[in-house]
């Protein structure tokens, strides 16, 4: 494939991620999704990208910025160029058009509460992004005043005249249309002869990058509008981007489980919290890593001052294992969240071991594998803390 | 001199433990104090100093913080008094710490108080929902009291087989043996499938395979030796004091060394106690033991953990009846914590008064003929502290 040029940049890899149940659980938001994609895609790839792009219309904080648990989540944090984009759905695209035109190794996550797609995008990719034109106008069907806690929505026969019609004129021929709207997308998406939607689910600004990477067997073009705010790109796949898409369409064809998951009651939690303790420790929270010991080769974690085995002080850090087999476990219902909480013991399969909860919707017995995925863990001190939960679902 | 063969106890003293709604935490302490203090026959003018353990003074809104509560209940000022802590060894430590005063020839009458008042709260600011939110905000985050050691017992029925009804048969056990005594918490005995249906706390223990919340307090007058030989009615003697640590807290849950089976604290504090005090066979030497008994799985790996048979063998010690009273190693005749309670600070010192009524000969419906030698073990923590002490006639 030829390297950037001409206003395109190619897709090197991507990945989808949907929660098992038709929504994610309550301890998963749109950072923690998008970590759990870009995880995956990281793992399988030798780039490491100098830039991250977060788009997402559902992020955890409304002011302060959501991008920066995931550059740490993601071991990115450090020197990185870092964007995030929260107007509206169309920002899935809009993220990709700046990939395109920041000419490095752009990771891109589009997340809402109900998946999440990362995109590794550069040069020597397996498909050719093209953007195609953009529009801009005030026109709101979809929006919540600062402030206030109710989302309005306009008449859908507005949206459809006034909002898809206008954006029509943004790709020639066959496409695939994302709006907030499935509805109205599917009916704009048949009239102009456009492939079909295969998720079952809306995703938010996830959407539109989840249509392009399931698409990527064949030429396409993908048209997102919402809010007013327009865009398209056209995507030309070469060799290896089937390979991609059969990825993400597996991920899709996964059997779901039916039903919501089970909710999480916080009210007896009210735990200490220190800013300076977050920020001091964020390698172990965020990004799980433990110490490789200098002297005895023991990975330990949490990161001790010292090696716990021999007492050496020479410590390299290391990021752990997400994976492993169950030591034990416990279904605890003296822990004031829920009805009950199990606790499970990992035995990493790199080494060290991790304790810690059990997603709410999962169940683990000894000697089970598990993984680690990144949640919420509770909101103390009106801030997100983000740790790692044990799960029992094959996602990646 | 060391504490093992040197240091006396001339006076012991537990109030009854339970929930005392119409006692705060000064006149817990004080009945105790001035309970071992009668035991023994002294004023308590002539008592030079004295340490006390609390573990959790934030249950009480801090009175039991420092060592100056004791003051402020018997009326010590200004002799030197300090409060110690170290998990559910906060009582043994109060007691080593006044052995070592002791010891160390500084003082010659000295006090060991241990305290809790653990009642004036309700469950929602219990020593549980405290530790819940106080500890570290994301290592360990959902670890309870119940749910670490659950997370021992199901690995523990796991790898040796044991079964759920023998762990019940500690609590059905400890509750038959409070019955004879009469300061004990709960004193009602319970049967096996009382045990098994009652409400679940952390899989698979339910309400009656834990250790209830409880008030209470205990103490000992510590004396050298050479001078209870001289001056005492009546004394023992600790015959060996072993404190032992792992490096770690929560982190010990991380531990890939750990294999969830017993704790090494244990047997490294028993190693020191038992060298000390000349014994190579617990189970012979020993006539009885109390020990932690936190939970019902605690006793069985304690078992083990103490020498009284090896590794995996705690659940056919229980069903032989050895452990039981009447039998050949009774263990927690006083009903141990699952029926007296877990005053945190008060329990070592609670169980040091245990031996020291059998081996004088004066624990009533309970006594364990002839008893010259036992052992008062706690485990602290997620089983990151242990203290054992042997105590034995003169």
């Amino acid at each position: 494939m030829p390297a950037a040029a001409d206003n395109g940049a190619s897709l090197i890899d991507a990945e989808l991620v949907l929660p098992r149940l038709s929504e994610a659980d309550p301890d998963e938001d749109a950072v923690t999704l998008a970590a759990e994609a870009a995880m995956a895609l990281l793992e399988r790839t030798d780039h490491r990208p100098d830039a991250l792009v977060l788009a997402t219309t559902e992020p955890p904080y409304d002011e302060g910025g959501n991008v920066q648990p995931l550059a740490e989540m993601l071991g990115l944090a450090g020197d990185l160029v870092t964007f995030e984009l929260t107007a509206t759905d169309r920002d899935g695209l809009a993220a990709l058009r700046l990939a395109c035109a920041l000419g490095s190794i752009v990771l891109v996550c589009a997340s809402g509460r109900a998946g999440a797609v990362a995109l590794l995008v550069g040069a020597g990719g397996v498909a050719r992004i093209v953007p195609l034109g953009a529009r801009a106008e005030e026109l709101r069907d979809r929006w919540r005043l600062a402030g206030t806690k109710e989302r309005e929505e306009a008449d859908p026969s507005f949206v459809w005249d006034a909002g898809v019609k206008a954006s029509a004129g943004l790709v020639d021929g066959a496409a695939a249309v994302v709006t907030p709207s499935p509805r109205i997308a599917a009916r704009a998406e048949r009239s102009r002869g456009g492939p079909g939607d295969p998720l079952p689910t809306y995703l938010g600004a996830a959407h539109a990058p989840a249509r392009l990477v399931l698409g990527l067997e064949a030429p396409q073009a993908i048209l997102a509008a919402a809010g007013g705010l327009a865009e398209a790109v056209r995507v030309e796949p070469g060799h290896g981007a089937a390979a991609v898409a059969a990825r993400a369409r597996e991920v899709l064809e996964r059997p779901r489980v039916e039903g919501a998951p089970r909710s999480i009651d916080w009210s007896g939690i009210d735990p200490y919290t220190s800013g300076p303790r977050s920020w001091r420790e964020r390698g172990q929270d965020l990004r799980l890593e433990g110490a490789r010991c200098g002297s005895c080769g023991r990975l330990v974690f949490p990161y001790p001052a010292r090696c716990p085995k021999c007492g050496s002080g020479d410590l390299v850090t290391e990021r752990l294992a997400r994976s492993g087999v169950v030591v034990t476990e416990t279904r605890d219902h003296a822990f004031p969240m829920s009805r009950s909480t199990q606790m499970a013991v990992v035995e990493l399969d790199g080494g060290a071991r991790f304790y810690g909860q059990v997603v709410p919707s999962g169940s683990v017995s000894i000697g089970q594998r598990v993984r680690l995925v990144p949640r919420r863990l509770h909101t103390g001190g009106g801030a997100v803390q983000y740790f790692w939960k044990v799960s029992d679902a094959d996602r990646g | 001199m060391p504490i093992a063969g040197e240091v006396a106890i001339v006076g012991a003293y537990a109030t009854a433990f339970g929930v005392h709604h119409d006692r705060g935490y000064l006149d817990l302490l004080a009945e105790a104090a001035t309970g071992a203090l009668a035991d023994a026959g002294i004023s308590l003018d002539r008592v030079e100093s004295a340490w006390l353990g609390t573990a959790e003074p934030g249950l009480t809104g801090l009175v039991g913080d420092a060592g100056t509560a004791v003051a402020e209940a018997i009326g010590f000022a200004p002799r030197p008094v300090t409060r110690v802590a170290n998990f559910c060894c906060t009582g043994h430590e109060a007691a080593r710490c006044a052995a070592l005063d002791v010891a160390s020839g500084e003082h010659r009458l000295v006090l060991a108080i241990g305290a809790e008042k653990m009642r004036d709260v309700p469950s929602r600011g219990s020593l549980v929902a405290r530790t819940v939110n106080l500890t570290h905000p994301t290592i360990a985050k959902g670890r309870t009291a119940p749910g670490q050691f659950a997370l021992l017992a199901n690995r523990y029925m796991a790898e040796h087989g044991v079964a759920r009804e023998t762990l019940a048969r500690v609590s059905v056990k400890n509750h038959e043996h409070a019955t004879r005594n009469p300061k004990a918490h709960f004193r009602k005995p319970v049967t096996v499938e009382e045990v098994l249906a009652a409400p679940v706390i952390a899989e698979p223990f339910g309400t009656l395979d834990c250790t209830p919340t409880t008030d209470g307090a205990a103490a000992l007058l510590l004396a050298p030796v050479e001078w209870a030989r001289e001056h005492a009615d009546h004394y023992v003697v600790f015959r060996g004091f072993g404190l032992a640590v792992t490096n770690g807290y929560y982190s010990t849950f991380f531990d890939d060394g750990w294999d969830y089976l017993g704790f090494r604290p244990t047997r490294e504090a028993a190693k020191i106690a038992y060298a000390q005090a000349g014994i190579t066979n617990p189970r012979e030497q020993l006539d009885l033991v109390e020990c932690h008994d936190c939970f019902t799985v605690t006793e069985l790996v304690n078992y083990e953990d103490l020498g009284l048979c090896g590794r995996g063998e705690g659940g056919p010690l229980l069903e032989s009846g050895a452990t039981a009273f009447g039998g050949d190693i009774p263990v927690n005749v006083s009903g141990g914590l699952q029926s007296c309670g877990h005053p945190v600070g008060a329990t070592g010192v609670r169980m040091m008064t245990e031996l020291t009524d059998h081996i004088l000969g004066r624990a009533g419906e309970r006594q364990v003929e002839g008893a010259r030698l036992g052992v008062a073990h706690t485990l602290g923590g997620p089983g990151v502290v242990s203290a054992v002490a042997v105590i034995g006639a003169p």
